[in-house]
Parts: structure tokens; sequence; C-alpha cells
């Protein structure tokens, strides 16, 4: 029974579609022309050798009306979205962008539009999924999509390079992107010295706002806009992009395992041992770390082949673990800014068009490890409800009981009154056992945690 | 008859106009106004822009060739 991907409607182009759990993407004979000039020119196959386009296989010629033709692309292990991505994803996605639409001038095509959300993090690295996105090149004609460049791309990583890194949020808020105009009056002024930025945001918000009511037909029609002005465009965005850094500074929650008290290099090899034991245990398919840090578990994971989502509340420890990933070529890994505590919604029309976490889900194996106490402390998350949402989202669960005489839980409650009378570890395994079997439950050596293996009760 | 062809002359000059109104079926993204005209207007800065570094790239190489044949030369 055919399943449609409730975010795909916007281009009429054609539609994404699942039909007895095969993901498919249908082709309408709108797009014909540009569909078939795409395979002919070469395109398609130098964009998939390259690694920057999902490749995908022609299942079907035809159908019923609109449908031209029916292709399957290779499946996508996990969805994210780049208001889960760190600077250096989003930048990288920008860069992928830019040179995808760079290439495709050379075969006489363009991208009609440049949205975050037709790229997806494959094996590690930043693909295009929207084989519909091409169109042939019309000479004379501007980017279409360079708005829409800026605002999902540019905007977000100036917010984050010279503000501050919890501005990227607002990519949750605005679903188009962030808008040029919101970002040319939260920079400093002083910042339009750099020639891009004047150029890419303080002019171009300028130019929205004057022109928002049109430009007239005679000043459309008689602008031109050469190949080289378009080359120079992407040239001039693509320089402006790489320059732009962001060096993760103020974190409390980088040197978490080198500066704890709670941790020695003994107790950590401990941990990665016991970590490794359960995960053998349980042999999962694919595995979600939750408060990741910089990832230091979650290779535990990704060494042993198994597909690892890597979430930490933290843009700083996400942008470490992701910029290790990259140098160490590391595949299993997709390192993703999440807050458990307020996990990304499920937003667009009717609140269909992204996805919850909880509806990426279920996943064979959580891990929570180093998380407990933040979330029944720091957020004063009763267990029952954090046992809860854990058996919503995992088979499997591997946590790390953090007692209170744990010197981060002492230091926790230093300044505050402790009304956490519950938090024990007799009564957290009470909690628990409600929705998890505990399989196994180890000490780690010279610290007073504990690491439980529980599997959901009534799974198979 | 006069008047038919009159009228008739008027609609298909109407028609025509109307016609010329049709969007591209392809352009299903809003280019924005501001971001179009923008473009539009700084055209031959990106242009000029683009062959300035192009050239410079080929002169460059050119140059680093020609430096790199020298010194093997001498070596």
């Amino acid at each position: 029974m055919r399943k449609p991907v409730l975010g795909s409607f916007r281009d009429p182009s054609g539609t994404v579609y699942f039909e007895d759990g095969v993901l498919y993407r249908q082709v309408n004979l709108c797009y014909k022309e540009n569909y078939d000039y795409f395979y002919s020119c070469g395109l398609y196959d130098k964009l998939v050798s390259f690694g920057l386009l999902l490749p995908h296989i022609e299942v079907k010629n035809g159908g019923e009306y609109p449908i031209y033709k029916v292709i399957k692309p290779e499946l996508i292990k996990f969805i994210s979205y780049p208001y889960e991505w760190c600077f250096s994803q989003i930048k990288d996605a920008a860069l992928v962008t830019l040179k995808i639409q760079k290439l495709a001038l050379d075969y006489g095509m363009t991208i009609k539009d440049a949205s975050a959300y037709n790229i997806q993090f494959v094996k590690g690295k930043p693909v295009l999924i929207d084989i519909l996105s091409f169109k042939k090149y019309q000479i004379g004609k501007p980017w279409n999509a360079y708005k829409q460049f800026c605002q999902h791309f540019l905007a977000p990583l100036v917010l984050i390079s010279y503000i501050d890194p919890r501005l990227k949020k607002l990519s949750r808020v605005f679903l188009d992107g962030i808008p040029i105009d919101l970002c040319k009056r939260v920079l400093p002024f002083y910042r339009y010295i750099n020639p891009g930025l004047f150029l890419h945001i303080y002019l171009q918000a300028k130019f929205q706002t004057r022109y928002a009511d049109g430009i007239g037909e005679k000043a459309a029609v008689r602008g031109k806009f050469s190949l080289n002005s378009f080359k120079g465009l992407i040239e001039s965005l693509e320089s402006l992009i790489n320059k732009l850094r962001w060096i993760p500074r103020d974190s409390n929650w980088i040197g978490y395992y080198s500066d704890s008290e709670s941790y020695n290099l003994d107790a950590i090899h401990h941990k990665e041992k016991v970590v490794k034991e359960f995960l053998e245990k349980a042999d999962p398919k694919n595995v979600w770390d939750f408060g990741a840090n910089i990832g230091l578990f979650s290779g535990v994971a990704s060494n042993k082949g198994i597909n690892t989502i890597s979430f930490d509340a933290d843009p700083a420890c996400v942008e470490l673990n992701y910029v290790n990933t990259v140098k160490q070529k590391e595949i299993n890994i997709l390192p993703l800014v999440l807050d458990l505590t307020n996990p990304s919604p499920n937003i667009g029309w009717e609140n269909e068009e992204r996805m919850s976490l909880l509806a990426r889900g279920p996943v064979e194996l959580v891990m929570a490890l180093a998380l407990i106490h933040h979330l029944a402390i720091s957020n004063n998350l009763p267990f029952d409800k954090i046992a809860s949402f854990f058996s919503k989202v995992c088979k499997w669960l591997i946590i790390e009981f953090v007692p209170k005489e744990d010197e981060m839980v002492k230091r926790m409650l230093a300044i505050r009154d402790d009304i956490f009378g519950d938090y024990s570890q007799e009564y957290f395994e009470r909690e628990f056992i409600k929705y998890f079997a505990i399989v196994e439950s180890v000490k780690i050596n010279n610290s007073k945690r504990i690491l439980y293996l529980m599997k959901k009760r009534g799974a198979v | 008859m006069k008047f038919k062809n009159r009228v008739i002359a008027v609609a298909v000059v109407v028609f025509i106009v109307l016609l010329g109104f049709n969007k591209n079926a392809y352009a299903y993204l809003d280019p924005g106004t501001g971001s179009y005209f923008l473009q539009i207007l700084i055209a031959g800065l990106l242009a000029g822009s683009y062959l300035f570094k192009n050239l410079w790239r080929k002169l460059f190489s050119k140059i680093s060739c020609f430096f790199k044949k020298l010194f093997k030369k001498n070596a």
C-alpha cells in the first residue's frame, strides 16, 4: 500500500512515497524534459561518481497520470535536519550545494532550489538527495535559489560564527531558513567591512525590503545575468563560506572526561570495555547515544560497524565530534545537536513536514551514559518519566547510574536544596524495572558509577 | 463587419499578452524580488571578478610551471 512521505508535496516535478516499506520517488511528466537531459548529458553519473548525489535506480516507466517514471533511491539510515547540525556540518552541506551548482553549469543545468533539507549525511558526508532539483540552464536568468541558499546556509553560519551558536535554533522556527533581514539586524555594522557579508547579507536585505512590491516588468526583462556572472556569484558565496570559522570556546563539556573528578583513566577504560561487552550481548543494528559528549563511547559502537547517531545538547561537543569523524573518515557515526529535555518536534505544514525525534525511532539500542543525573537532578525529571521515554525509543538500553556520592552530583547539589529524596540506586532500579528487565549491572572500577544493560519488557 | 474584425483583433492581442504572463512551470520556488534584482544589478561585478580570478589562476599556474622547469634545469 502506498504511503506518502508527508514532507514531499511542494514540488510539482514529483513526490516521494513508501510502498510496502520501500522508498520510491515518482517523477512526473512535467519534469520529463529536465529528467531525461539530466541523465543524457552525463551530470547524474558525474555527481554520483563524486559522491555528491544519492544514487537512484529506475524501477518503472510510466503509469497512472501524471507519472513519467518511478525511481528508487538508496535508503538513508537516519534522516537529520539542518537545525540539528553543528557549524561544520552546515558549512560542508553549503559547500557541497555550491559545488553541485558549479558542476551543473558545466553540463548546461542549474539547481532550481537550494534547500538545506535536500542534503542528508550518508556515511559521514553530505549528499544531495533530491534528484528533481535540476533544470536546464536558461541563459541570462539569475539564480532562482540564491535567496533560499542564503537563508538556509549563509545566515545560520554567519550567526554562529559572529554572534552565538544558539542562534542556529532559529532554523527550526523559520522553516525556509533564517530571514536575511533578521540576520542583517543582528550582525554588528562593522562586520560589513567584509565585502561578501556586505553583498550577500546587508545589500540583499536592503534590496528585499526596497523591492518587496516588485521591480516592474521592464527591469525584470532587461536585466541580464551571464554565465560568467552566475559562476562569479557561486564563487563569491564559496569564498565567503570557506572563510567562516567557529572555534568552540566557553564550553563546560568539552573537557568532561579529561577534567572530570568522577573518572580516571582506569575508570574510562573499564567503562569502554563494559560498553563493548554489553553491545556484543545486545548485538543491535543501530544505536542512539544520548548525551554523547564528544563521541567517546559512540566510537565503541561505530568501531563494531554499528550505525550510531551521537546526540548532545552542547553545540561545541557536537562540533568537535563531527570534526573528529571527518578527520578519521568515520562512516558509522552521525553527530547531531539535540536537547533531550526539548527534542526536535514535528514541524511544518499540519505539523507533518519534518519529523520529531520519536517519529524517527524506535532504535534497537540507546546509550545513556553519564546522563541520568542531568535529567533527574538538573531537570527535575522523575525516574519513571525517564524510563517511560526510553521504553518508547529503544529495545535495549545501556544506562549509567550516577549516585549522590559522585563528585559531579555533589557539585550539582552544592548550591541548591536537596529535594531528591528518591534519588538512589534502589529507587532507580525499582522505577526502571516497570519498563525494562535488568540483564546485567557492573560497577565501574575506581568510580562510584554503575553501568546497566536493560531490555525492554515484552521485546522479542 | 468592421466592428466584428476589431473585436477579434483585440481578443487576439489580449490573448497573446496573457500568454506572456505564463510563469515557467518549474519556477516553483519564489526567488524573492529583491534578491533577483540584486543579482542583475551586480552581474557585471560578479562576471568581472570571476574572469579576473580565472585569468589570475591561469597566469599563476603558467608562472609556477615556468619556475619549476627553471629550477629543474639548474638542478
